[in-house]
């Protein structure tokens, strides 16, 4: 199974995740997504979905200014995306489960 | 600090993909790409990523493609899956009547019909060496011989050979260039047989339907008959009571006798000439009516049928009354003694 393919699925609660955590811009929250362990998130699909959560209405976002460079885009998820986390999370957990369960019939079949 | 990308490696990626991005609105377009150089400012300035900058961003087409899909955003027009390659500038794009043309190009019934279009290529393929041999015969003249073989130079097995090698040479054009982008060359010469074609088609119908006079004076005619429809190849004249009269000698006001010309196109592709009836002396005389058209031995077949004279609408005539002019024929130089007519 490509480690990729299933990331598109959850993408918008691990986004969510992180943001729930702790605000952030989009360098960074690819910077946490891939210290968890997901290596393969690409950046386009990062800014991709912050993008459209925001549009969505499940984010707010704010500028930060910078001495370095640009100022840094910030973004904060809001109640909206919060109950969608909590949504999400629970259709995640029911399918994880599922699947587990799937998995170990097969192991202990075996 | 680690360098792994210059400001011109950034700029060039930047336009890569806002060049991916064109078909998106400018707001759209502007909002995604300052998060791109937000991300390239940050990448270049990490000092723990030294990967490059195609190596970790990947291709700018696949990059714009991979942020477009994750922002929900419709793939990039012309790269969808129809076959249909009709690209508009942008403004042009918004317009309604374009946007509309351009989901009827793309819609299966369209794509369907170029695609059953595309597998009548090889039929057109021998039409066009057809017609490009009709065209080079054209030159010397076509008529009616030039069917369904044209003489080019003056010979018919000529224009055959020309014939089969250009549908050879048509045919194997027409294979090669399959799948392959064809030239603007290639292109125009097709526009240019296609016309033809349809041109020839046009005049083969007109062929089929029209008969041909051809006013031909022989060599003792000073004039020929002519109407408002064209030249008079034949009199029909019927007595009174509508009978039709045979042998009947015409005479013009001075007395020279009335001449037409000669058919000599018929529309059932048969040759025929006068049978002028002979006088005593052997002279064959001219101006007698109806003419006889009779077909030439050598067209055999085709002249079974020999031309039927035309339904004429007779006027109802009241019978002419017992004072007998109109019976007395005139016989030699009568003229003389005609009379006058008689008061009623």
């Amino acid at each position: 199974m490509d480690a990729s393919q299933l990331l598109k699925g959850v993408l918008d609660v691990a986004v969510l995740a992180v943001l729930e955590h702790e605000d952030g811009y989009g360098y960074d929250i690819v910077r946490r997504l891939r210290l968890v362990g997901l290596d393969e998130v690409g950046d386009a699909s990062v800014y991709g979905t912050l993008r459209r959560l925001y549009k969505q209405g499940s984010l707010t976002s704010y500028l930060v200014p910078s001495e370095e460079g640009p100022h840094r885009k910030y973004y904060a998820i809001n109640d909206v995306g919060r109950s969608q986390l909590e949504e999400s999370t629970k259709t995640w957990q029911a399918f994880a489960d599922a699947i587990d369960r799937v998995l170990d019939l097969n192991r202990e079949a075996a | 600090m680690t360098t792994t990308t210059t400001t011109a490696e950034a700029e060039a990626y930047l336009e890569a993909v806002r060049a991916e991005l064109d078909d998106l609105s400018g707001e759209e377009r502007g909002e995604l790409l300052e998060d791109l150089v937000g991300h390239l400012a940050e990448v270049s300035a990490d000092p723990d990523d030294s990967t490059p900058l195609l190596v970790r961003l990947g291709s700018p087409v696949h990059y714009a493609a991979e942020l477009r899909t994750a922002a929900g955003l419709p793939p990039r027009a012309g790269r969808t899956a129809a076959r249909g390659r009709l690209q508009v500038t942008r403004p042009l794009r918004e317009w309604a009547v374009v946007r509309r043309a351009s989901e009827a190009w793309r819609h299966e019934w369209t794509q369907a019909g170029f695609a059953f279009a595309r597998e009548l290529r090889p039929a057109w393929w021998v039409v066009r060496a057809y017609v490009a041999v009709v065209m080079l015969a054209a030159i010397g003249g076509l008529d009616r011989e030039d069917l369904p073989i044209p003489h080019v130079a003056g010979s018919r097995a000529f224009g055959l050979a020309l014939m089969i090698g250009a549908v050879i040479v048509s045919v194997q054009a027409g294979r090669r260039a399959s799948g392959t982008k064809r030239t603007v060359a290639v292109g125009l010469a097709n526009a240019i047989l296609g016309f033809a074609a349809l041109v020839l088609f046009l005049m083969l119908q007109l062929l089929a339907t029209s008969v041909q006079y051809v006013a031909v004076p022989t060599s003792s005619t000073a004039y020929a008959l002519q109407s408002p429809h064209g030249p008079v190849t034949n009199i029909h004249p019927y007595a009174r009571d509508g009978t039709p009269l045979h042998g009947v000698l015409l005479f013009d006001q001075d007395g020279r006798p009335l001449r037409t010309a000669e058919q000599r196109w018929w529309a059932d592709g048969c040759d025929r000439v006068i049978d002028h009836p002979r006088a005593a002396d052997g002279v064959p005389v001219e101006f007698s009516y109806p003419h006889d058209y009779v077909a030439l031995p050598s067209t055999g077949q085709r002249c079974a049928v020999s031309p039927s004279a035309p339904e004429v609408p007779l006027p109802e005539l009241p019978a002419p009354s017992p004072d007998a002019h109109d019976e007395t024929p005139a016989s030699g130089p009568a003229g003389e003694d005609a009379p006058a007519a008689a008061g009623d």
